[in-house]
């Protein structure tokens, strides 16, 4: 370990630094406006390093270099998925630029417009519930991350958590949006440059043909074809395409960016120009996630079985000494120790859960007997997954960069948290409770409320983050509490732009039916797979929407379409 | 072509776009952020929480 004086000098610089701009900005902070979109000034290029810093946290690395290391160069179908989308989203202004010509603050307020109020408090709720279930494991992921890289032992990883949230709750409750503009300018470069430092470690140290013999080797033929690797083919493919698209144009901390453009051809431009960083966002990691694999594996030592020790026995005496020893090995960084008993262990088990499938009908404890060990063993690659790349990144980094790169993650983190904060909270204050309330609350009141709110969210990730253990690897749990209300919101409002019919209680259908199958992933005793949970979540709302429409169509509808077309005119629409 | 040659291709044009789109943020983003500082500190708001925009009434 080697993060000396000067990387840790020149990480509190920039931190300071950072801080110190968003506090400035404090002073041009007069309305919710300034607060929560920056009253529509932004340009494209200060757009674009708020967005980008805003959607790459810790978090992001840390997650797609684990599916890199999980699924190889398979990964990166998904960040072709993303550079099409956003690209599609930035050229068509699809949704983004009929919701910006409205003049919206935030998403739920066009469901209020164009639905009813019910419908905006319930959006509100599953966005809320949705927003902060993904935040809440941000600080633990993140907090490993520099526990490892800087050298902080392993218990003061909670502690690490605390400074983290409450460095970015400082200026995000002080500054809002304006602050977040002007500090995520100079987080995105610092972001940029440790996102090139390593990259360049990567391929400089390791190697690309490296990189690819150790896919080649470690995921014994799989790790390059997406279709036959993720498991899910198709199905998994034509989620992300939905659920990015989603993203890309009503995620509240995404949207925000095209309510603050200066106006709609900015937003479109600021999206096609971020397409190009989304791509990098999501390959960039993951291929850290690969050097990694080919890091440990080079410095792995081989495990054999005991001199006449049958498959089955090798499999339990693996399976006992990982179950005693992983955990504390994995503090201590022993990836290359760890990684081929993992694997082997892994080998053992999908043999003797082949050899038994011939042979006909077997007992519920002859399945148990290899089940457990596979499933522990996909459980513990999955863990060395999160932990390989900043590892890996202790080891490569020479001093002086390492506090570069440090000081690029902790923008990034921040920037993130402070961008997420202020989405989720604009959705709690305005969308939930005020509408509950039913009165207008003063500006100072919003801003006294939206404050109060980001403090409780805080808490609750703390908390969260504490508390609940991810099923299978992160990158699917943040996407499948993403799709709880990103699924019901995008056909929602797709629908209330473009179909006349659609009606309040279809879009309370939506909302309801689409949450519960996502639902059916994040709570593991319902069984459902990743992909099946994500496309039946967009079917049930799909569902729910057309039925609840046709059955119920609201009396107004029309006249609410006509309010519409008018506001997207520029006639009416104002914020309140 | 292989899925290994695709691969390749993504990657290091993904790099290539991010190094080349950052330097472009960096550099055209400064003269943005330099004129949001030079911005006017805006006028309060009115009782009903709406501030005064160009082109309200009276502007």
């Amino acid at each position: 370990m080697h993060f000396g004086a000067l990387d840790w000098a020149i990480t509190v610089l920039s931190l300071l630094v950072t801080v110190g701009l968003g506090l400035r900005t404090r002073r041009l902070v007069g309305r919710i406006e300034d607060y929560l979109v920056a009253n529509p000034g932004m340009g494209v290029y200060v757009g674009t390093a708020s967005l980008v810093s805003t959607e790459i946290g810790i978090i992001t690395y840390m997650y797609q270099a684990q599916f890199g290391f999980l699924a190889g160069f398979s990964a990166f179908v998904v960040g072709l998925i993303t550079i099409a989308v956003c690209f599609f989203v930035g050229k068509t202004g699809f949704v983004m630029t009929r919701l910006r010509e409205m003049e919206v603050m935030t998403v739920p307020e066009y469901l209020e417009r164009r639905y009813s109020r019910s419908v905006r408090v319930l959006a509100g709720s599953m966005m809320a519930l949705g927003g902060s279930l993904n935040l809440g494991i941000f600080p633990l992921i993140e907090a490993r991350f520099l526990t490892i890289t800087t050298g902080i032992p392993p218990r003061y990883v909670t502690w690490t958590m605390a400074v983290l949230l409450l460095t970015a709750l400082l200026y995000t409750a002080l500054g809002g949006m304006l602050s977040l503009m002007v500090t995520n300018y100079l987080q995105y470069v610092l972001l940029a440059a440790g996102t090139v430092v390593i990259t360049s470690a990567c391929l400089y140290r390791i190697g690309w043909t490296a990189m690819t013999r150790a896919v080649a080797t470690s995921l014994h033929g799989r790790g390059f074809d997406p279709f036959a690797d993720l498991g899910v083919g198709p199905a998994f493919i034509l989620w992300q395409v939905l659920l990015w698209t989603a993203l890309m144009t009503v995620w509240q901390s995404v949207a925000m960016r095209s309510f603050s453009a200066r106006d709609t051809a900015t937003g479109r431009k600021l999206f096609m120009l971020t397409s190009g960083l989304f791509l990098g966002r999501a390959v960039l990691p993951m291929a850290w996630g690969i050097a990694a694999l080919a890091f440990f594996t080079a410095r792995a030592s081989p495990v054999a079985p005991l001199p006449g020790e049958t498959p089955r026995a090798e499999m339990a005496r693996m399976d006992e000494s990982l179950a005693r020893g992983f955990t504390r090995q994995l503090e201590e960084g022993r990836v290359a120790s760890l990684l081929p008993q993992v694997e082997r262990l892994d080998v053992l088990a999908q043999g003797e859960l082949r050899a038994r499938r011939p042979a006909g009908p077997v007992s519920a404890e002859q399945a148990a007997a290899a089940e457990g060990p596979a499933r522990r063993a996909q459980s513990m690659r999955e863990e060395l997954g999160m932990v390989a790349m900043p590892w890996m990144v202790a080891a490569l980094i020479p001093t002086g960069w390492l506090g570069l790169v440090m000081a690029g993650m902790l923008a990034a983190s921040v920037s993130t948290y402070a961008g997420y904060f202020l989405g989720w909270s604009a959705v709690i204050s305005q969308d939930v409770v005020s509408p509950l309330l039913g009165r207008e609350l003063s500006t100072a009141g919003k801003l006294r409320l939206t404050r109060a709110t980001i403090v409780a969210l805080t808490a609750f990730i703390m908390v969260w983050s504490l508390v609940y253990h991810v099923p299978g690897p992160a990158f699917f749990y943040l996407q499948v509490t993403a799709n709880l209300f990103m699924a019901p919101t995008l056909v929602t409002i797709a629908a209330g732009l473009y179909w006349r019919r659609s009606s309040s209680t279809g879009a309370g259908l939506a909302y309801v039916l689409g949450a519960a199958a996502s639902l059916g992933y994040l709570v593991p005793a319902f069984g459902l797979d990743v992909a099946t949970a994500g496309n039946l979540s967009w079917g049930l709302a799909l569902l729910g929407l057309v039925a609840g429409s046709l059955v119920r169509p609201d009396r107004q509808g029309h006249e609410r379409s006509g309010i519409h077309s008018r506001a997207a005119r520029g006639g009416l629409g104002a914020r309140r | 072509m292989s899925w290994l040659h695709l691969w390749t291709i993504v990657f290091f044009g993904a790099f290539g776009a991010f190094v080349v789109i950052s330097a472009l943020v960096a550099v055209r983003g400064y003269g943005e952020v330099r004129a949001l500082f030079q911005a006017p500190v805006p006028p309060p708001a009115d009782e009903g929480g709406r501030a005064r925009r160009p082109g309200d009434e009276g502007d």
